[in-house]
């Protein structure tokens, strides 16, 4: 009875070492700055939605409520300028477009972009990225 | 058995060790083979102690007393269900539990995260892998479960079976003990996972919201769990400790009660790091605190350092539990000191008035709260270290702190809600807040004069009249103005409106259970009783309750023999029910149990209990409590329940393109 046990034992073991002994690759970190404005811009939007939710309820006055929002909005303009890097055209309408589909279903099921691998190192790299950034070979 | 159950239970030793060495290798070199290993090793973990847990159960329920665990905890005459959930009757039996649930949720959260965040996973797997060694210490090496009796044979030692065992503890011997400590459990446990990302997001840098939004469910799930098992154990200490209540502040009861505060607190500060980004660090202290306050509990339930230092330091248990939250908490405090630059608030507090410092006055109240119930707990701890004598501060000590600070939370509860973020104008707070108070003053006014003279009582029905106006508000006006945006019907716009945000409304649900429970709390300003001794055919009183004792009846059967007091109550002279309070005595424990007999309505229990007999062993000792609104207390518990359900319901999405527009 107790080989059993040994042998279960070590069995469950030498299943959990294999994979160290596969052929190896390394994924890449995605910056901590990036995930950053992603979570501001995010917060952003969650405190207008509110905002408006709660000026509806009457707990807020008029005045209160569109200086606040005014504020709100050129922060998620400044947000969204750091993440792009650039200065963008139309980025009010893009908010409010945004904002108007809150919490509704986008119509296609955003994909979710794998992280490709190097074809020659095969090192994972960001969904975006044309060169490996490990061996520098172009990325197919 | 045994021997297979103890050599599979001793391979989670190793498999926790590599577990925690790959995941920290992985989280350094980034190699997704690593990660691998020590995802596998999870599952191994999880795979090897559910067998051991299988080899347990397989030796209590055939009762093999050459098991010191089993021959303790069980005996031949026990119902098989018993002999079952004599799992975790015991010490070692209850560690085994915890640390297989640990590996359970170390498995499940690997297997969740098997694609993604590979970022932190590595830290998060390290995080419970270390906890997941730190409880196999503990059960192969300290409690082990499996240990075999031994008996001294001239110069050896040899092992023994005993004819039969000692039986299960007559007051574990009740359904809620079935599913007591496994639901408090896996509240206690659930918190690593919450705790293992906020540790690994302190470890990679990461400390946005995105480890708040991964951990969200697993902490509103722990959260209901120890909820649930907190009342559970109330529950039972109401029916099977026979002495009319369901809290006595016992430092068991406080252990659970511990990392509930703290869980609250930071279901609550955290919404102001979702909308302010402040309070950061606060909430990693939270969630950190909760976790050790868990562990805590663990050890404070099983090791009796309250009841007695030194007993506990005797088993072994107590130093390595000291040892694990010392360290922990040391090592917790460092990493957030080290990260403490990139933890600085994003913006600061604009208004006094407003939703956010609503919450900061709630944690505050739930911080206050956490720290007395850990000083009145360790008191007699701290003064035996002190003065020599254990000096234990009693439930008036622990009410006179707690009823004006549970008071002012349930107040906020009612006020939180209707401030708006940033800031709230006067003028609509008079709106918000007039009717609701007028109506709350009426209402004390009314209960003066019916006879209710309590002051926290008068206190605590104006707060929960208050509260439920300002909920009820909330729904309807909710759902009015989606009504005039929608067009839908009413009924139609108050589901959509708590579908679309379930988080918001399934905690007020959640408070409109507090306001419940805070009746039921409230009802102890009024309780009364009685003693008599009667022989059949005496009758006493209580109120307007007669009582009157038919009949005495002595019984047996294997497991224990039994004296039941059959009693008809009527009231205005009208039959209303009988009640047969019982004293058990069991053979195999040797011990005595009270089983009382509860006639329960929405307005009042009447609680009967047999104390004993008399000294001339002529009459029966019976005691009969009145406990009013005691029921607001379980039906609170199970709309707790389904507001936890509700709020972990993801938010329902409309469609873009018109939907219910």
């Amino acid at each position: 009875m107790s080989y059993l046990a040994y042998l279960t034992g070590v069995a469950f073991l030498i299943w959990a070492i294999v994979p160290l002994f596969k052929k190896d690759s390394t994924w890449v970190s995605l910056y901590v700055e990036a995930d950053e404005l992603a979570d501001r811009k995010q917060r952003v939007y969650g405190n207008i939605a509110d905002l408006e939710f709660d000026f509806a309820m009457g707990r807020l006055s008029e005045k209160d409520f569109n200086s606040i929002r005014a504020s709100f909005l050129s922060e998620a303009g400044r947000v969204i300028e750091k993440i792009e890097g650039q200065k963008t055209a139309g980025l009010m309408d893009r908010i409010q477009n945004d904002l108007s589909n809150l919490g509704k279903k986008t119509k296609a099921k955003k994909k979710i972009k794998k992280q490709s691998n190097c074809p020659s190192c095969g090192s994972e790299n960001l969904p975006e990225a044309k060169f490996c950034m490990k061996c520098g070979k172009e990325l197919s | 058995m045994a021997d297979l159950g103890n050599i599979l239970l001793f391979f989670l030793f190793p498999i926790s060790v590599f577990t925690a060495l790959t995941a920290y290798a992985a989280g350094v070199t980034k190699r997704r083979g690593l990660l691998e290993a020590a995802r596998r090793g999870a599952y191994a973990a999880f795979a090897v102690t559910t067998l051991a847990v299988l080899a347990l159960e397989y030796l209590l329920v055939t009762s093999d007393f050459s098991i010191e665990y089993v021959a303790s905890n069980t005996n031949l005459a026990l119902p098989l269900f018993y002999k079952m959930v004599a799992l975790w009757a015991g010490h070692n039996g209850s560690l085994l539990l915890w640390t297989w649930i640990v590996t359970m949720f170390s498995a499940i959260v690997a297997y969740q995260h098997r694609h993604k965040n590979n970022d932190i996973m590595p830290y998060v797997i390290f995080t419970i892998a270390i906890t997941m060694t730190f409880f196999s210490v503990l059960s192969v090496f300290i409690a082990n479960p499996f240990e075999t009796l031994y008996q001294e044979i001239g110069n050896t030692l040899q092992e023994f079976a005993v004819q039969d065992g000692r039986g299960l503890n007559p007051l574990l011997q009740h359904p809620a003990m079935i599913i007591h400590p496994p639901i408090l459990f896996i509240g206690y446990v659930g918190s690593v996972v919450p705790f293992a990302f906020a540790i690994a997001a302190l470890i990679t840098g990461k400390l946005g919201t995105g480890w708040i939004h991964t951990t969200r469910r697993w902490a509103l799930t722990t959260w209901g769990f120890l909820s649930v098992g907190i009342v559970l154990g109330g529950k039972w200490a109401y029916v099977e400790l026979g002495w009319g209540g369901y809290w006595a502040w016992d430092p068991v009861e406080n252990a659970s009660l511990l990392p509930w505060l703290t869980a609250t607190a930071y279901l609550h500060s955290v919404m102001i790091q979702e909308r302010k980004g402040m309070l950061k660090v606060w909430n990693m202290a939270l969630v950190i605190s909760t976790y050790l306050l868990s562990v805590f509990g663990t050890f404070l339930t099983r090791s009796g350092i309250v009841s007695s230092v030194h007993a506990f330091a005797n088993s072994g248990l107590g130093p390595a539990f000291a040892v694990f939250i010392g360290l922990s908490t040391i090592l917790s405090i460092l990493l957030l000191l080290y990260r403490r630059k990139d933890l600085k608030p994003d913006e600061e507090m604009e208004s006094l008035v407003s939703r956010e410092s609503g919450f900061l006055f709630n944690n505050l109240l739930f911080l206050l709260a956490t720290i007395a119930v850990l000083w009145g707990t360790l008191f007699p701890v701290i003064s035996e270290i002190f003065t020599g004598d254990q000096i234990t501060v009693g439930p008036p000590w622990f009410n006179n702190i707690m009823i004006p600070i549970g008071l002012a939370l349930l107040l906020l509860t009612g006020v939180g809600p209707l401030l708006a973020w940033r800031h709230t104008s006067v003028e609509t707070m008079k709106r918000s807040f007039g009717y609701p108070i007028l109506g709350s003053v009426v209402l004390v006014i009314i209960l003066f004069f019916v006879g209710v003279k309590d002051g926290w009582a008068l206190g605590s029905f104006a707060i929960s009249f208050f509260v439920m106006w300002t909920i009820v508000v909330e729904f309807i006006k909710g759902a009015m103005v989606r009504r005039k945006n929608s067009g839908e019907n009413f009924l139609k716009a108050l589901y959509m409106l708590s579908r679309k945000n379930t988080r918001r409304y399934g905690g007020y649900i959640i408070h409109v259970a507090m306001v419940v429970m805070f009746i039921g709390f409230t009802g102890n300003a009024f309780n009364s009783e009685t003693r008599a001794e009667v022989a059949e055919g005496d009758s006493f009183q209580l109120g307007p309750y007669d009582f009157k004792a038919i009949e005495i009846i002595h019984d047996q059967n294997d497991n224990y023999s039994a004296e039941t007091l059959i009693m008809e109550m009527s009231r205005n002279g009208r039959l209303i029910s009988t009640i047969s309070p019982q004293k058990r005595y069991y053979f195999a424990s040797e011990q005595p149990s009270t089983e009382v007999d509860i006639y329960t309505t929405l307005r009042e229990d009447i609680y009967a209990v047999l104390s004993g007999m008399s000294n001339d062993g002529e009459k029966v000792i019976v005691q009969v409590y009145r406990n009013p609104f005691v029921s607001m207390v379980w039906i609170g518990a199970f709309i707790l329940v389904v507001g936890t359900l509700f709020a972990m319901l993801p938010n329902y999405r409309e469609s873009k393109s018109g939907g219910a527009k």
